[in-house]
């Protein structure tokens, strides 16, 4: 392997800067499955909100790949010994092993979704086919087109093959070094390091910043303390960067990807583009992976024109909502952590709502989400002088009284009727009381 | 499987399990779906401690904040225990009325385990049923030598013998 004979270039990154980028990724960057990520949105139609969010895929996929990089040569300095042994080699296949980890998770990060569908996340439990995400394209994707072919071109100078990237990306792969599966997809994988950091960028927001130099140059890992494997960890002078990482995810959530307008428009995107493929291939979700064409056909560009074509004012259609702007309305919202009995009530009163308000369309939505998840893994705590690991989950005081995001809300089709609109308020109030 | 019916399910094994980790939780209902055929659909992915669902876990959090069961953490920061809720799941006697006889199976062949031997089953099982691979057939040793990779505190004897183990209850099955 001899990294000096891969060319390389940089890229100018709004949130990282300079990150080089090599031969084989330009290669991959300059394919049509991944240029097709700039005609998907980071964050659907987020821009309605925060105008400046018209960030794309693309530029997201490359931070990742480059934070994936950067964090696997921070791991691999402080964990040099471990790893090398655990492959049963010595000091001379140290570097060698060093550089295969490292593009194999940039190609991992760079890779990771390559599968998306139109506007990222809008309708994904419902527009694929049962038990379908978009990872499940991202496999046949790479499998399938030129990527895996320009990934195992290089091999011999990265020493990574396209099924090593697979076993990475693929929730069923297995790879050798856990730790870097962990790091591309995880509760603190470069995924969100890279999103949060540029979502909030982009949104104009503060809520998504965190200490990302800091994060990355204190991960580590566990030297097989939990479970055996070497897992990934954090040096004890990196415990408030990632409670700083979890509590920004947790205002992003809140202030941003569960903004009630967002909401509304993920429920419009979602029924547009289910009528658009109903009208294309008589039933309401993407093609199958083995119809990859097919389904990359379907970008945020093919949904945008076919809602200009149809856009109809007089009938307040959703092609015209997208177009104009114009979202359900929230008529009842709970609290964002409920209690059990608001909740079995909010059910009560959709019911009601329908029965009363009859040719109104209602949609009951629940916005979910587990910042709390992060205490239930422990993410190991690791020191010069601390053994056993310390847990993340115990020592975290900050994180203590983070609750999991449960927030309903009903929205309703009022035909811009402001007169109905607060009618109906009036009357979720009301029940509610 | 309908949501509520995957509650009533792991309420089910919660009660009978009593005070049941994360990691146990996780191995049953993996081999209550893979081995037993229970149609839970969940999608499991190889984790540190074997075989791991996602899903299951939003699940459980899920449970726990309708109140079905309650999931406190371990002293020691590491682990959880799930024991049961004060809300009852209504449908559950016929939930479980459809399943009594993988459940009880399931139970006897692996409810008394220890985590880390259910540890080594599950990734034995994964790997040779659910892992991804390149169309090659795995054989015995690839699969041994597989599991040892991802779970370098057991012998080669003692992947070798729970393999065994684990092939007799399959085929029992």
């Amino acid at each position: 392997m001899d990294t000096e004979a891969l060319e390389k270039s940089e890229f100018r990154d709004p949130v990282h800067g300079f990150i080089d980028v090599y031969e084989h990724e330009r290669e991959i960057i300059a394919t049509w499955e991944f240029q097709r990520l700039r005609r998907i949105h980071q964050l659907g139609l987020q821009s309605y909100i925060y105008h400046g969010a018209e960030h794309s895929r693309f530029g997201h996929s490359l931070g990742v790949m480059h934070l994936a990089g950067e964090a696997v040569k921070k791991i691999f300095e402080k964990n040099k010994e471990d790893l090398t042994r655990s492959l049963g080699g010595g000091e001379d296949e140290s570097e060698a092993l060093k550089e295969t980890l490292y593009f194999a998770a940039r190609l991992a990060g760079l890779l990771h979704d390559i599968g998306h569908a139109p506007f990222s996340h809008p309708g994904e439990d419902k527009l694929f086919q049962a038990k379908l995400r978009h990872e499940d394209y991202s496999v046949p994707i790479i499998r399938n087109s030129r990527i895996a072919s320009i990934i195992d071109g290089y091999r011999d100078k990265t020493g990574v093959s396209s099924e090593d990237v697979v076993n990475i990306l693929d929730k069923h792969g297995i790879y050798h070094f856990p730790f870097v599966k962990e790091l591309i997809s995880s509760y603190w994988d470069v995924d969100k390091m890279d999103y949060l950091l540029r979502d909030s960028m982009y949104c104009g927001v503060e809520y998504g910043r965190y200490d990302l130099p800091r994060l990355i140059y204190t991960l580590t890992l566990d030297k097989g303390y939990v479970s055996g494997s070497l897992q990934l960890a954090i040096h004890v002078d990196g415990i408030h960067t990632i409670e700083a990482l979890i509590l920004a995810r947790y205002f992003m959530f809140t202030q941003v990807y569960f903004h009630k307008v967002r909401r509304s428009f993920d429920i419009i995107l979602a029924e547009f583009i289910g009528d658009c493929l109903e009208e294309e291939y008589g039933k309401r979700t993407y093609p199958p992976p083995d119809s990859l064409a097919e389904y990359l056909n379907w970008d945020d560009n093919l949904v945008l024109t076919k809602a200009r074509e149809k856009a109809d004012e007089t009938q307040k259609n959703l092609a015209w909502r997208i177009i104009q702007r114009r979202h359900y309305k929230a008529v009842y919202q709970t609290l964002r952590h409920p209690d059990p009995l608001i909740k079995t009530k909010v059910g009560h009163l959709f019911k009601e709502c329908e029965k009363e308000f009859n040719g109104v369309r209602f949609w009951l939505d629940r916005a979910a989400g587990h910042p709390e998840m992060f205490k239930r893994e422990s993410l190991p705590i690791m020191g010069d002088n601390i053994w056993p690991p310390a847990s993340l989950a115990k020592e975290s005081a900050a994180l203590e009284g983070l609750k999991e995001i449960n927030q309903y809300r009903i929205y309703a089709d009022v035909k811009e009727d402001d007169i109905l609109h607060r009618k109906i308020q009036d009357f979720c109030n009301n029940f509610m009381r | 499987m309908a949501k509520e019916d995957r509650f009533a399910v792991i309420r089910y094994l919660v009660e009978k399990l009593k005070d049941v980790g994360k990691t146990r939780i996780q191995k049953i209902v993996y081999f209550l779906q893979y081995v037993f055929r229970v149609p839970l659909d969940y999608v499991y992915t190889m984790h540190y401690y074997g075989p791991y669902s996602e899903e299951l876990n939003d699940d459980l959090i899920d449970m726990k904040l309708h109140e079905y069961i309650a999931i406190t953490p371990d002293p020691t920061g590491y682990g959880y225990h799930i024991t049961l809720g004060g809300e009852v799941i209504a449908s559950m006697e016929n939930t479980i009325k459809d399943y009594e006889r993988e459940l009880e199976n399931c139970l006897q062949k692996f409810g008394q385990l220890e985590p880390q031997k259910l540890e080594l089953l599950g990734t034995l099982h994964f790997v040779e049923n659910v892992a991804l691979t390149s169309s090659k057939e795995k054989t015995k040793d690839q699969i041994i030598e597989m599991a040892q990779i991802l779970k370098p505190v057991f012998t080669r004897p003692y992947i070798e013998e729970s393999y065994e183990e684990l092939k007799n209850i399959v085929e029992a099955h």
